[in-house]
């Protein structure tokens, strides 16, 4: 270091001229001296944070860029990244590319995700009624909307970005497709967000539905219509659990509820002071009668089973059935003595299908089945199974889905798919590359 | 095999892992490998058991994804232990291995065959499994970098064997958690239509991430004087932060329906 005396002035400390005897252990770099190091890169991403916070003080919450803003913008960044090449040997651009700059932005990153870990956030971001307080004005409690994180953001593209163009090469395949992923990743969600559509619509079975309805309560006519043809409901087995009579409250032990899974490989066993065994099951019951269930062809809308129960410490057995309930019944409980009622829980989906018919307005008609898992695709709409009434189960008369368009798909795929291969590259070859 | 096989397999495994554990400090290699391989061993027959019992894959609880996290543990610690005679690794898998084991006897779970919807899709298991092996892998980093912190302060050099080993520990056990968020994200598309929603787990597993990718980038360039001891520290912080994104998110007030929490 030649420089140690502009050093201190720089930084505000007395001038010292360093004496022989006293061994100088780490000579300190000036501040802003090329080329960059960490000191500049975290006072860079910290001036960019600050920046964010005043400008969310003072616009509010950052606005989604929309078509073709977002194209424009998308394709600016890939002008910059070019730009950058030709650039590539001035102090700026290697700064851009630096290990410590990636240092200070990945950080500022996991900073900002450790606030939206710890406290709560509008996602997505609602504009409220009423006035904001200091940290909605802050942008504190939407940060996913916020221009402090749009700020890192945009950094980190335009890092990534030429990062990628000038460290081409092809000897280092996991770090060109990380970085490369990651940064058509971040353009599709990040640039593309605004362009994103996502809609929920609840279809009644035998009906037909165009229109979508907002949280905010507006109608919407969509460019699709489904019809729902029928909807199949498939169910594990319910649990049995011992409910106290008087106070409608389930028994725990150690405030851990107890239940006993209804299995037909395991016929026998314990639930409480009770031995169980299970008789008969019935997946697909219907009531017939008072008190009399039989196996419902096809479909049933309740499950039933006859269970024994003895009482451990008096050998008092019980016998009879006990079911699931549907809309329009509540479920049939086993009595136990005075005080204890056997009862099965609400059995949990296996699957859930709606047969559709899905006509578009250029004339399309498609007759599909859709599920979790398996959206069915209509032109630039993806259609997903959403839900069902849980209340009526099998017997539910809708099913909901959303419906999502995204013309940035394509690229958050690419995107995707690139990282993963580079991630697995990184675990085949661990070792690294020679320094 | 159902979960009373537990209270059986879970003691014999912890007490080969014990075994290996002891035969490594008395320097046998040999038995300690094998002891340690047999417990592995056992806990693996359980899953496949427990899997076939199940009719799914045994990983939608947190007692379940605690039995393949003590299957990896061991089972990557007696491998790395064949090939580098790391004996500090060998113990910590064999510990840790067992602590999870005994929780899981000590702590049974409700246990049940239900699979919901969204679970029944070919990520889940790509998905859970690279994210426990990359729990391993950076809880072995971490305790790697509290060695080579030790190290520094008593004879003031690093091991230079031991730095390899951690970097090489970081970018595959970051790579691996890479991969567990992006199958998610993928999987997340297919089920949902959104790859990512915050939800907190998320948010917590990017965290985590971002630690390991900072020890990662930090290492291009490394900061002068004390910048070595404070990159092993890195680690060790994102130790913290995996285990807050696997076992204290459930606890977090932000973490109110989650679609994570089980
Ligand atoms: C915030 C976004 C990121 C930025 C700004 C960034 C930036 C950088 C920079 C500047 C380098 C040094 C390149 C060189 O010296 O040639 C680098 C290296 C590297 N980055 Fe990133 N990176 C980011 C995200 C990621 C992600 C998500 C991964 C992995 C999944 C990753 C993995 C790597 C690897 C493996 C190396 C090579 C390290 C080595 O060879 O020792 N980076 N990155």
């Amino acid at each position: 270091m030649t420089n140690i005396t502009n050093a201190n002035t720089l930084e505000g400390s007395p001038a010292e001229t360093p004496s022989l005897s006293q061994p100088i252990s780490k000579p300190r770099r000036p501040l802003w001296r090329w080329p960059w190091g960490y000191p500049e890169s975290m006072i860079v991403v910290g001036s960019a944070l600050m920046g964010g916070l005043a400008a969310e003080w003072w616009l509010g919450p950052f606005p989604p860029l929309v078509w073709p803003g977002s194209l424009f913008a998308a394709l600016g960044l890939v002008v910059i990244a070019l730009a950058c090449w030709l650039a590539r040997r001035s102090r700026l651009v290697r700064f851009l590319t630096s290990a410590p700059l990636s240092v200070a932005l990945i950080s500022a990153m996991g900073l900002v995700s450790l606030l939206m870990g710890l406290t709560p956030q509008i996602v997505p971001y609602q504009p409220p009624s009423e006035p904001l307080g200091p940290v909605a004005r802050l942008g504190l409690n939407h940060l996913t909307a916020s221009w402090p994180l749009a700020a890192i953001y945009l950094m980190t593209l335009l890092a990534l970005g030429a990062l990628v163009v000038v460290r081409f090469s092809s000897r280092r395949p996991a770090f060109m497709a990380t970085h490369l992923g990651l940064w058509l990743l971040l353009v599709a969600a990040g640039v593309g967000g605004g362009d994103r559509a996502r809609e929920i619509m609840l279809v009644p079975e035998g009906g037909l539905e165009w229109r979508v309805k907002r949280t905010e309560g507006q109608i919407l006519e969509m460019p699709l219509a489904i019809r729902l043809d029928d909807f199949q409901l498939e169910e594990y087995p319910p649990r049995l659990a011992l409910i106290n009579h008087s106070t409608g409250q389930p028994q725990t032990t150690d405030g851990q509820l107890q239940l006993w899974q209804i299995d037909t490989l395991e016929t026998r066993g314990q639930l409480g002071e009770f031995d169980l065994e299970l008789l008969k099951y019935l997946p697909d019951a219907a009531l017939i009668g008072q008190d009399e269930y039989v196996r419902a062809v096809p479909k049933g809308l309740i499950q039933a089973a006859i269970i024994k129960a003895t009482h451990r410490p008096t050998g008092a057995t019980y016998q009879g059935w006990v079911s699931t309930g549907e809309s329009f019944r509540a479920p049939q409980p086993l009595k136990l003595g005075e005080h204890l009622l056997l009862t099965m829980t609400r059995p949990e989906p296996r699957r859930y299908i709606s047969q559709v018919k899905v006509f578009t307005k250029e004339g399309l008609e498609i007759e599909d089945s859709i599920e979790v898992n398996h959206p069915l695709k209509v032109g630039a709409w993806y259609i997903y199974q959403r839900n069902y009434d849980s209340n009526a189960g099998r017997a539910s008369s809708w099913s909901g889905f959303e419906l999502v368009k995204d013309p940035w798909l394509p690229m958050a795929n690419a995107g995707l798919i690139l990282m993963s291969l580079g991630s697995a590259g990184l675990v085949i070859r661990s070792r690294g590359r020679a320094k | 095999m159902s979960w009373s096989w537990h209270d059986y397999l879970a003691p014999l495994s912890v007490a080969l892992w014990v075994l290996g554990a002891l035969m490594a400090i008395k320097t046998k290699p040999r038995p300690a490998f094998w002891l340690t391989v047999a417990g592995t061993l056992v806990t693996g027959l359980f899953i496949a058991g427990l899997w076939l019992r199940l009719e799914r894959p045994p990983m939608r609880t947190m007692g379940e994804t605690r039995l393949w996290y003590s299957f990896f543990l061991s089972g990557a610690g007696a491998l790395v232990y064949a090939r580098r005679r790391f004996t500090w690794l060998l113990i910590f898998g064999c510990l840790l291995a067992s602590v999870f084991a005994i929780i899981n006897v000590v702590k049974p779970e409700l246990h049940s065959k239900a699979l919901m919807p969204a679970l029944q899709s070919p990520f889940f298991i790509p998905h859970v499994i690279s994210y426990m092996l990359s729990y391993a892998v950076l809880a072995a980093s971490a305790l790697a970098s509290a060695i080579q912190l030790r190290k520094i302060s008593a004879s003031g050099e690093p091991d230079k064997n031991l730095d390899d080993f951690i970097d090489s520990l970081v970018r595959s056990g970051l790579g691996l958690l890479m991969l567990g968020l992006l199958t998610g994200a993928i999987w997340a598309k297919q089920a949902w239509g959104h790859y990512w929603s915050w939800d907190p787990k998320e948010t917590w597993a990017m965290v985590t991430a971002a630690t390991f990718l900072i020890y990662i980038h930090l290492r291009r360039a490394p900061p002068r004087g004390a910048g070595r001891k404070l990159a092993l520290a890195v680690p060790l912080l994102g130790l913290v932060m995996l285990m807050i994104t696997w076992l204290g998110v459930s606890y977090l007030p932000a973490a109110m329906g989650s679609v994570h929490i089980y």
